[in-house]
């Protein structure tokens, strides 16, 4: 398993910093970043709050220290890490069906995206169901037989292949409108000015959205997904992940940077386009102006943007369910060989059900993507409460509880007040909490209720054990605190 | 076994504190430029162009750019301080 669901030698710098930065990215890069922009203008040039804090913030500080102590005690999954420290046991299936529950959404949704560029950019010559298929079938070959290796080797060539794609497609833009930067600007500025400044023509980012959405709803989860933890765990050595930090930024934010002259411009030739129509702005453009050859060119970028992350999450899902749930409660003591088999077989599984889950229309990508968001932002403090010592006491108690009432009220902020129609019966979700509270990102309520209990309820409950306490913080204080530890 | 017994009874470091001035610089700059996006960007909030792209844009763009060079400077100055430490 050691070998197959991480690279147990480690991937060096270039290597490891083209998968992270082709990993991280999801269907939100291509296409939904442009249509963002065709929606809501400039507001998403938040993102520079999630494609700049998450490596020099979460990266950089939790990121190097889960590489460090994932090489030194040989952790494979996110439960490893958190139940070394906190005790195993029920905790770790816990956690790994809690970690799993947040990710089916996030894999539907992102399988979603490409699938539809792919049908809308062959002018629906490619059925969407096909275009599921093609992308389930290519993750199912190179993940089944190669593990996090296939994975990252296929996402080194992804990442590059999608920042050639939004760059050229940008350029593509602009000689389409026959013109530059400020024609474009000032054909907007007729059109629909409100799209130049916040909160945009449909109000979205207020000031409420605008400062908890970026950070809680994207940055603090982003690098804590289970595929971020196959990263970390498969970096050679702490300073490998310590200089993607400082770096991949570059990359992320540059991605981003052409969404806005592709945007806009597919605002100029399709103004009328609302809800997912306007989400398929970016290929509708394509399938109306650009040449054949050209728009397969840029529906590769597409693809390649939800496949990188498609396959990453499979393989750190498939690891999850053979190592927490299978090796630890159903077959103890099987071979390496046997874990391996039985994680393939989890990949098959976790394919079939993103394709056929993405194949009904749900219409709920952007909802299921918070509801990921909102469920894995809820276990930052056990992470914190493992990776930096700071003298604060947390227990396993201390921890279940603030997971629990945080993602309560994430999602009665996120699912509140909508109704759910499953044909024979449908439901409302009660809206319990007040309305100005809603403005808020879902992530940030529910961490602004998970962190006092936590910390309340840690107060009064057992510690956890004393000596893996010790051990896991002596790691870290060699790596990341060594002058004062040769001091004392 | 010994070392991790030892260790549990040497006193606990808190590792959000920062250590040396590049550090603290470090952590300086990466509140600033977070601070200059995360609310400054509510007092350039205005359609005009910059460079043909409209403020905004280029204002949560340009302090993403000074943001990542200044802690890349930064970092790479800790990580040679720590280089230099654990040579000694």
């Amino acid at each position: 398993m050691d070998d197959y669901f991480k690279v147990a030698p480690g991937f060096g710098f270039l290597v490891l910093y083209l998968g992270i930065a082709g990993g991280f990215h999801t269907a939100f890069a291509i296409p939904g970043s442009m249509g963002f922009y065709y929606s809501h203008g400039v507001a998403f040039a938040a993102n520079v709050l999630w494609t700049v804090f998450t490596p020099l913030g979460v990266i950089y500080f939790i990121g190097t220290r889960i590489t460090c102590l994932g090489r030194k005690f040989n952790y494979i999954t996110p439960a490893d890490l958190i139940v070394d420290y906190f005790g195993d046991g029920k905790f770790r299936a816990f956690i790994a069906i809690y970690v799993l529950s947040c990710c089916i959404p996030l894999m539907t949704a992102n399988v979603t995206g490409p699938a539809r560029l792919l049908a809308s950019g062959t002018d629906g010559h490619i059925p969407y169901w096909a275009a599921l298929a093609i992308m389930g079938i290519m993750v199912i070959i190179y993940v089944t037989s190669s593990g996090i290796r296939g994975v990252t080797w296929t996402t080194v060539v992804q990442a590059i292949w999608m920042f050639v794609a939004v760059w050229g497609a940008a350029f593509w833009c602009l000689m389409l409108i026959d013109g530059d930067l400020l024609t474009l600007f000032n054909t907007i500025k007729e059109t629909e000015p409100a799209l130049l400044t916040l909160p945009g023509p449909q109000g979205l980012a207020t000031p409420q959205w605008w400062t908890t959405f970026p950070v809680f709803g994207i940055a603090l989860y982003w690098a804590i997904l289970p595929r971020g933890f196959m990263f970390f765990y498969s970096a050679r050595d702490v300073a490998t992940t310590r200089k993607i930090g400082l770096t991949v930024g570059f990359y992320l934010m540059a991605l981003y940077l052409p969404s806005m002259v592709i945007g806009f411009t597919a605002f100029h030739f399709f103004p009328d386009l609302a809800g997912s129509d306007a989400d398929n702005s970016f290929p509708l453009l394509l399938a109306t102006y650009a040449p054949a050859w050209f728009a397969g060119l840029i529906v590769a970028g597409g693809l390649a943007a939800g496949m990188s992350s498609m396959d990453a999450d499979t393989n750190a899902n498939s690891a999850m369910l053979t190592k927490d749930v299978y090796a630890s409660f159903i077959n103890k003591n099987a071979s390496d060989r046997h874990y391996i088999t039985v994680g393939r077989i989890f990949v098959v599984a976790l394919v079939l059900v993103t394709v056929v889950a993405a194949a009904f229309d749900w219409g709920l990508i952007v909802l299921m993507i918070g509801v990921t968001a909102a469920m894995i932002t809820q276990l930052l403090p056990a992470v914190i409460a493992v990776t930096v010592p700071m003298g604060v006491r947390f227990t396993k108690a201390g921890i279940t509880s603030g997971i629990v009432a945080g993602l309560i009220v994430a999602l009665t902020a996120l699912l509140g007040g909508r109704m759910f129609d499953f044909g024979l019966f449908q439901f409302i979700v009660p809206n319990v909490l007040p309305e100005s509270w809603t403005r808020f990102d879902a992530s940030f309520l529910g961490l602004a209720v998970n962190i006092p209990i936590t910390l309340i309820v840690s107060q009064f409950t057992p510690e956890p054990n004393r000596e893996n306490v010790a051990r896991i913080r002596a790691a870290l204080d060699e790596e990341f605190r060594p002058r004062k530890n040769q001091r004392e | 076994m010994t070392s991790e017994v030892e260790h549990s009874s040497v006193k606990q470091q808190n590792h959000l504190v920062p250590r040396t001035i590049w550090d603290k610089l470090y952590l300086s700059w990466f509140l600033v430029c977070f601070l200059m996006v995360w609310f400054g960007t509510w007092a350039v909030n205005k359609p005009i162009p910059i460079f043909g792209m409209p403020l905004v844009y280029v204002w949560c763009s340009g302090w993403g750019i000074v943001w990542l060079s200044g802690c890349l400077y930064f970092g790479l100055k800790i990580d040679k301080d720590d280089a230099a430490d654990r040579e000694n």
